[in-house]
C-alpha cells in the first residue's frame, strides 16, 4: 500500500477539483432538465387518458428495472451500431436525463398525488378553473413535498456520475482512475476522491433533512386537516417509512 | 368577464334530483324552493344524503335525473346527458360559498394569501383591495392580529373562521355550511357559531348543516329534515322544532335533544 502523504494529496488535488468541476457541471444540467422534464411526465402519469398513462409508465419501469451502467453503455456503444453516435459529453447527460426524469418523475407523481383532493375541491368552489387551482394550490403544495427527495436523488446523481469514466469523459473518478494507474498510488487517490464526494454530498443530506422536517410542519403532511395536527408528534406517513 | 357575477339573487331550486354512487341511490327526487335570504337548516341522521345535497349545489356533485338552478342559472341539468354541469360552472361557484366540516384552507399559504388569492385571481380585483376586504373580514371574525400566521398554526376553530371569511371575501349570494362545528370543542363551537350568527343578518341564503339544535332554532326561519334522501319534513323552523309532525323526524329531535 502506497503511503498517504500531505505532498501527494496536495499535488493530485487540481486534477481532482478539475474532474468534480465536471461532475457537479453535469449533475447541475441533467438535474435542471430532469426536473422540467420530470414534472411533464409526472402529469402524463396521472392523466385519465391510458393511452397517455400506458407508454409513459412502460418508459419509468423500463429504466428503473435496468441498470444505469447498462443504460449508458447502450446509449454510447449500441446506439452507435444504428447510426446515432453521440459524443461522449452529450451521451452522458442524454443518458442521464433519460434515467434521473423517470426517477424523478415517480417522485412528482407521489407529490401530485399526496394533495389532498380536499384542496382541489375547495379551490374550484372558490371559483377558480381547473388549470388555476392546479397552478395555485397543487403545484405549491405538491413541490414542497417532491423538494426534499429531489435533494436526494441530486445527491445520488453526483455519485452516479462516476459511471461516465466508463464512457471516457473526464470527471473526478476518470482523472483518478488516470492518476493512480501512472503512480499506483490507489491508497492516497481513492481515499482522496472518496473525501471529495463525502464533501459535496454530506451537506446535501442535511439539506434534504432540513427541508422535509419545514415543509412538514408547514404543510402538515401535505394535507390540510385539523386533525392532521393534533398528530404532529405521532409518527406521520414519511417518519413510519425511515424508521 | 373574469369579475362579472353570473347569479343575480340567492334563490335555490332543486327539482326531481336524483343522484346515485354506483347505483346506490342517495339523493331519490329532492323538490325544494330556497327563497332569496332564506336560513335554512338541514337537518338529517347521518347518511341521509345532506352533504351530498350541498355538494350539489355547486356542483361538486354530478345528478343523475332533475335540476339544480341557482339564482335562476341553470347548475346542473340531468337532460343534458353524462355531463349535467353549466359550461359557465366556474363563474358560477364564485357566488356560491361552502364551507368544509374540515376547513380546507390552503396550508401552503397564510391566513392574509387563503382570503385574497381567489379575490385577486378569479374576481380580478387588485391586491390592495382585497386586502382591504380580507383584513376588515378577519376583523369580523376577530383574528386580525393572526393576518400572517399559516393556518397549521391556528386551533380548529381560528381555521374554521377563517374558512368562513375565505368565503365571504367572494361576496357569494348563497352560502352552504356543511357541518362546520362538528371537529370543534363546545368554546371553538360558540366562536363560530357566533360568526354564523352575524353572517345570517347579512341577507345570503345560507343552507345550515347542523346538529346545532339550538342554534339552528334560534337562527333559521325554515327547517328540512332528510330521510333517506328525500325530504321528509319541510316547515318554518320554529314549528318543525316544536311540533314535528313526521315519525322520523320526531325520533331524530328527541335523540339529539336527549343528547345535548
Ligand atoms: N363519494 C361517495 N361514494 C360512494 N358513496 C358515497 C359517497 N359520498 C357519500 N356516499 C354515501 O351516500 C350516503 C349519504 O352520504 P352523505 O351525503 O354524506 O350523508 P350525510 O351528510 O347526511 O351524513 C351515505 O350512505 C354515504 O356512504
Ligand atoms: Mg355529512
Amino acid at each position: 500500500m502506497d503511503k498517504m502523504t500531505w505532498a501527494d494529496l496536495i499535488d493530485f488535488l487540481p486534477t481532482l477539483l478539475h474532474g468534480l468541476a465536471y461532475s457537479l457541471g453535469i449533475s447541475a444540467v441533467v438535474i435542471v432538465f430532469s426536473i422540467i422534464a420530470g414534472v411533464c411526465v409526472a402529469f402524463m402519469r396521472v392523466s385519465r387518458y391510458r393511452s397517455v398513462r400506458g407508454p409513459v409508465l412502460a418508459y419509468v419501469e423500463f429504466i428503473r428495472c435496468t441498470p444505469a451502467l447498462v443504460q449508458l453503455y447502450y446509449i454510447f456503444y449500441v446506439l452507435p451500431i444504428f447510426g446515432l453516435t453521440l459524443e461522449a459529453l452529450t451521451a452522458g447527460i442524454v443518458g442521464f436525463t433519460i434515467i434521473y426524469t423517470a426517477y424523478l418523475s415517480e417522485v412528482f407523481r407521489a407529490a401530485i398525488n399526496s394533495v389532498a383532493k380536499t384542496q382541489i375541491e375547495a379551490a374550484i368552489s372558490l371559483g377558480m378553473s381547473n388549470q388555476q387551482a392546479r397552478r395555485l394550490v397543487i403545484i405549491p403544495q405538491a413541490a414542497r413535498v417532491a423538494l426534499p427527495p429531489t435533494v436526494n436523488y441530486l445527491l445520488s446523481l453526483i455519485k452516479d456520475t462516476s459511471l461516465l469514466s466508463i464512457i471516457t469523459i473526464q470527471e473526478i473518478m476518470f482523472r483518478g482512475l488516470i492518476l493512480a494507474s501512472q503512480t499506483f498510488k490507489y491508497f492516497t487517490i481513492l481515499t482522496e476522491v472518496a473525501f471529495l464526494y463525502f464533501c459535496v454530498c454530506f451537506p446535501l443530506t442535511i439539506l434534504a433533512r432540513r427541508l422535509e422536517a419545514k415543509f412538514e410542519r408547514e404543510l402538515g403532511y401535505g394535507k390540510s386537516n385539523g386533525e392532521k395536527k393534533k398528530n404532529f408528534f405521532a409518527v406521520g406517513p414519511w417518519g413510519a417509512s425511515k424508521s | 368577464m373574469k369579475n362579472e357575477a353570473l347569479i343575480h339573487d340567492g334563490t335555490v331550486s332543486f327539482k326531481g334530483v336524483w343522484k346515485d354512487f354506483g347505483g346506490v341511490p342517495v339523493l331519490r327526487g329532492i323538490d325544494l324552493d330556497i327563497a332569496s335570504g332564506e336560513i335554512l337548516a338541514l337537518l338529517g341522521q347521518s347518511g341521509s344524503g345532506k352533504t351530498t345535497l350541498l355538494r350539489c349545489v355547486n356542483g361538486l356533485e354530478v345528478i343523475q335525473k332533475g335540476t339544480i338552478e341557482v339564482g335562476g342559472e341553470l347548475i346542473q341539468d340531468s337532460a343534458k346527458g353524462k355531463n349535467s354541469l353549466s359550461s359557465d360552472i366556474a363563474q358560477i361557484r364564485q357566488s356560491i360559498g361552502i364551507v368544509f366540516q374540515q376547513f380546507n384552507l390552503f396550508p401552503h399559504m397564510t391566513v392574509m394569501e387563503n382570503i385574497c388569492v381567489a379575490q385577486i385571481k378569479v374576481l380580478g380585483r387588485s391586491e390592495e383591495i382585497a386586502r382591504d376586504r380580507a383584513r376588515s373580514l378577519l376583523d369580523r371574525v376577530g383574528l386580525l392580529e393572526k393576518a400572517e400566521s399559516r393556518p397549521l398554526q391556528l386551533s380548529g376553530g381560528q381555521q374554521q373562521r377563517v374558512a368562513i371569511a375565505r368565503t365571504l371575501a367572494m361576496d357569494p349570494r348563497v352560502l352552504l355550511l356543511d357541518e362546520v362545528t362538528s371537529s370543534l370543542d363546545p368554546q371553538m363551537t360558540n366562536d363560530v357559531l357566533r360568526v354564523i350568527g352575524d353572517v345570517a343578518k347579512d341577507g345570503i341564503t345560507l343552507i345550515v348543516v347542523t346538529h346545532e339544535m339550538g342554534f339552528a332554532r334560534h337562527v333559521a326561519n325554515r327547517a328540512v329534515f332528510m330521510h333517506e334522501g328525500v325530504v321528509a319534513e319541510d316547515a318554518p323552523a320554529k314549528e318543525l322544532f316544536e311540533n314535528p309532525q313526521n315519525e322520523n323526524t320526531k325520533k331524530f329531535l328527541a335523540a339529539v335533544l336527549s343528547h345535548q
